[in-house]
């Protein structure tokens, strides 16, 4: 067994999914061993330490939402640093990823990564030299380039679907190269660097790094929409690239992204991030508060002037609030939308000829844009004739009420009639996909051959039944349920028997104990027994009568019927039986897979961790 | 509703009542810009929009706003300063960068080291400010002249300063060197009014 | 002349035992956890892994009997739980009250 089999085999790009988990010590090293099981139909036998981002102070302190785990495997006097680095975590970073000119956010996220690894070397005790390999996908993987290319925190970076690196952002970083780009270019101000054409600046860039010592691998999709986007938009890639098509089905992302004009590309892409984060929460009305900042609900029920003069009246906060959201909100959306409209037979076109939406798909959207920039148009002209935002009270003054009623019914009318058709198109689900072939999971499919396949972050294995109707099987939680099955059960035989320890300590041992609490109390009687008639008054009961003597006629039985030897027998019978149930299980998985001898040997080991 | 003149902020004021020098003239830079009021000739208060830092700023130059970001969650601000007409004789940038987190200062400058491709010499300056360190190195491999500097308190808040200067092409070495001296001194001057304003207890 | 007498004597004070049963219970409640855990566990495979096949069917069937049976044997243990800490106070409680002969005798005072 050698540490080479992480990054030679999928193991890697596995333990990086995991790592969105966000497991603790204990889970992460029973995740890493499973997978090294399902993956090499081998134990790891080697030492494991993990520390995560959030035990280190100096990056737990930090805000930039750094998320990273270390593992330092050791096996054979070999020794390696791992560092997973969690790209997007959320949603807000996903929309940092690509959403707007790409300034130096990312850069922090660079600097906090060097940090960490600082921080882990330290915290393990390890040297500088300890060779140090980075697992990322999405930003965690550029955040590792950037920072490995530039200042050597990794000796070599493996990443799926990772986001590419920015040259201005190399140039904000990275002085040695920025000193070289002014050289190069002639020039004086750092505020020049835009003037510069982007493949040119792209091109130097790669020649430039060429050089750096790390060893940078990468497996990309060539359906993702990150990928296509940023290399259009000149980012550079290093290292040595897997490209993988993981939709035989449709054309590459790419060849779609290069007929549509840049600028249009952008507004779809953050219309499609606004649209996506609403559809978490849910609802046409999501969908207008994310886009326009209004609330839907304060509109509801407004039918007439009447209505509307009462909700002016009554709640002029949230007639303020919706103002001034659609002031802010409707001037950069109208654009976006009129850009979209403006090429929708070209958008739609294409993703309708790519495979990505049907016909009607097509229609429907090329339609509903079309109305949703009629309306915001109407509604724009609207406001901008009848509204006044005052900045210093915080008030809203309107032209007339009849404006607000014009553009209250111009939302709640048109507009959410529009995205309502477009939400039932489905049109939005289809595209869906689009975004799937960022996920690490579509390109380990499409990587893997044969039997196995994987679902979430599971291993699958499908066998032919005959009658040509596949079988799959999980087989990530068919090991787990075979060796947690068997630790549950034993744990429940040790429960059983601590059943059987109180019931003869509750009731066999403290039953003898209560005896002799008695016949110490009637030796007691007996010992002294006038001095005890006199106690109770009884030696003088009988006028000239007195007690002579005073027996205790000794009456103890033996305990029946407190046992449950019974039931304590089946209980212990539950528990073998269970283990016949796991293991007629693991024979039944076994015959379905006759010939993959890895499956019985991976049953065999699962119970070693 | 209008306050007297001298307390309203630069960034508020009719650009014609603002000092005449590229720093106010330019409506990005003046919005750090705190007071019309030099600290000393030719230099303005400046406060970082984290709030994380203060300095003298130079009426001179302006901060590139295109390169410029701060981060909502305020454990990062990088701000570039240069002087924005390429047709001077010297042209000077300044990429200050603070940052709310460090593993080490000595990781710090390796890491700047690494950046500028060579093993810098950092050397103590002494610091204006208590439980504030301030350190400063000559790049030699660079193609121009340049300098780093690292700033840094007991809060693990630090600054780290790339500067550089280039001469306009077709003047005399002698003077260049003159020209980048005397420019040196008046940066390093600034950049000793950093001042971390989150100290450890705080 | 003599003459007997018998009392029943309360030898040791009355105690109240069913604290023994609640102890019995915990006991019992633990080997229980554990089934709920096996078979959250199970059921994660079956249901939450989206397995379908033969091979499922029968575990699904398997599992689903076993339960029903450990459920009738959980019955008999709480009435069994009942029935020995009742018997138990029972015959403790019985072992504390003894019978008590007294012999008199005249008082050799009177004479």
């Amino acid at each position: 067994m050698s540490l080479e089999k992480i990054t030679t085999t999928n193991i890697w790009m596995r333990l990086v999914n995991t790592e969105y988990d966000n497991l603790n010590s204990k889970e992460l090293e029973l995740k890493f061993k499973s997978i090294y099981l399902e993956e090499t139909g081998e134990l790891y036998e080697g030492d494991i330490s993990i520390y995560h981002s959030s035990e280190s102070e100096v990056t737990s302190k930090l805000n930039s939402g750094y998320d990273g785990t270390a593992l330092l495997l050791s096996n054979n006097n070999e020794e390696k640093l791992y560092v997973i680095n969690q790209g997007t975590t959320n949603l807000a970073d996903w929309k940092e990823n690509i959403k707007g000119p790409f300034a130096g956010k990312s850069e922090k996220q660079a600097e906090a990564t060097r940090t960490f690894v600082d921080d882990t070397k330290r915290n393990f005790g390890v040297g500088d030299g300890v060779e140090t390999i980075s697992l990322g996908h999405s930003l965690g993987h550029h955040n590792s380039s950037m920072t490995g290319i530039s200042d050597d925190t990794f000796d070599e970076i493996y990443g799926v679907n990772g986001l590419q690196i920015s040259p201005v952002e190399a140039y904000n970083y990275d002085f040695n190269f920025y000193d070289a780009v002014n050289v190069h270019f002639g020039l004086r101000g750092k505020n020049d660097i835009y003037e510069i054409p982007t493949n040119e600046l792209a091109e130097f860039t790669k020649e430039f790094y060429a050089d750096a010592p790390v060893k940078i691998h990468q497996y990309i999709s060539e359906d993702d929409p990150l990928y296509a986007v940023t290399e259009k938009a000149g980012f550079v890639t290093f290292g040595d690239v897997t490209k993988v098509d993981t939709k035989l089905e449709t054309d590459g992302i790419k060849e779609l992204v290069d007929d549509i004009p840049d600028d249009v590309i952008a507004s779809f892409r953050d219309l499609a991030i606004d649209y996506a984060d609403a559809d978490n929460k849910g609802g046409v009305n999501e969908v207008v508060y994310q886009l326009l900042g209004v609330q839907m609900e304060y509109l509801e029920g407004i039918e007439g002037k009447a209505d509307l003069l009462k909700w002016y009246a009554m709640h002029n906060d949230e007639v303020d609030e919706t103002m001034r959201a659609l002031k802010d909100n409707l001037p950069p959306l109208a654009d976006k939308i009129r850009l979209i409209s403006q090429n929708a037979d070209t958008i739609f076109g294409r993703l309708y000829e790519a495979g990505y939406i049907d016909e009607e798909q097509k229609k429907v959207m090329i339609e509903e844009i079309g109305n949703l920039d009629e309306g915001l148009t109407k509604i724009l002209g609207l406001i901008n004739a009848n509204v006044g935002v005052n900045e210093e009270s915080w008030s809203v003054a309107l032209g007339g009420d009849i404006a607000t009623f014009l553009i209250g019914k111009e939302i709640a009318g048109s507009l959410t009639e529009s995205i309502q058709n477009i939400l039932d198109s489905g049109t939005l689900d289809s595209l869906k996909g689009i975004k799937d072939s960022h996920s690490i999971n579509e390109l380990l499919n499409a990587m893997t051959k044969g039997k196995k396949s994987y679902i979430g972050k599971d291993l699958i294995y499908t066998a032919n039944a005959g009658g040509g109707e596949a079988i799959k099987v999980n087989m990530t939680a068919a090991l787990k349920m075979y060796r947690k099955g068997a630790m549950l059960l034993d744990e429940k035989r040790t429960a059983i028997v601590r059943l059987e320890e109180r019931l003869n300590e509750e009731i066999a041992i403290s039953y003898r104990e209560e005896k002799y609490k008695v016949l110490d109390g009637i030796n007691h009687i007996e010992a002294s027994p006038k001095s005890f008639a006199y106690e109770r008054g009884w030696m003088h009961r009988y006028p000239l009568y007195e007690v002579e003597s005073l027996v205790v006629d000794e009456h103890i039985e033996p305990l029946r019927n407190a046992d449950m030897d019974e039931e304590v027998r089946e209980l212990y019978k539950n528990v073998e039986s269970g283990h016949m149930m796991l293991e007629d299980y693991r024979k039944a998985i076994e015959e379905l897979f006759r010939k993959e001898e890895e499956v019985a040997q991976m049953f065999d080991l699962v119970r070693g961790f | 509703m209008t306050n007297g003149k001298e307390s309203a902020a630069p960034s508020d004021m009719d650009p014609k009542d603002l000092p005449d020098v590229p720093a106010f003239q330019d409506e990005f830079t003046r919005s750090f810009l705190t007071s019309t009021e030099p600290v000393r000739e030719g230099y303005y208060p400046f406060e970082a929009k984290t709030g994380k830092f203060t300095m003298a700023f130079p009426g001179d130059m302006e901060v590139i706003e295109r390169s410029y970001t701060n981060a909502s969650a305020r454990d990062s601000e990088f701000v570039d300063i240069t002087h924005m007409d390429n047709e001077l004789d010297l042209v000077t940038n300044i990429q200050l960068k603070y940052y709310g987190f460090m593993s080490s200062e000595e990781s710090i400058k390796e890491g700047m080291s690494k950046n500028s491709n060579e093993n810098l010499d950092f050397r103590p300056l002494e610091s204006q400010y208590e439980g504030q360190y301030i350190e400063y190195a000559d790049l030699t491999e660079a193609h121009r002249p340049a300098f780093a500097t690292l700033i840094w308190n007991d809060n693990k808040d630090n600054i780290r300063i790339f500067a550089d200067m280039s001469c306009k092409k077709g003047l005399s070495s002698q003077r260049c060197d003159e020209m980048v001296k005397a420019e040196k001194e008046r940066i390093l001057k600034s950049l000793k009014t950093i001042k971390l304003t989150e100290t450890k207890e705080g | 002349m003599k003459f007997t007498d018998t009392e029943i004597v309360q030898v040791i004070p009355e105690e109240d035992h069913s604290y023994k049963g609640r102890r019995l219970r915990q006991s019992i409640e633990e080997i229980q956890d554990k089934d709920d855990e096996f078979y959250s566990l199970i059921n994660n495979v079956i249901v939450g892994e989206d397995q379908k096949g033969k091979i499922m069917d029968q575990m699904s069937t398997v599992a689903f009997m076993r339960k029903l049976n450990e459920q009738k044997l959980y019955m008999s243990l709480a009435l069994k739980t009942i029935k020995v800490v009742g018997n138990y106070s029972e015959r403790v409680e019985d072992n504390k009250r003894q019978k008590v002969v007294l012999t008199y005798n005249q008082s050799a005072k009177v004479n």
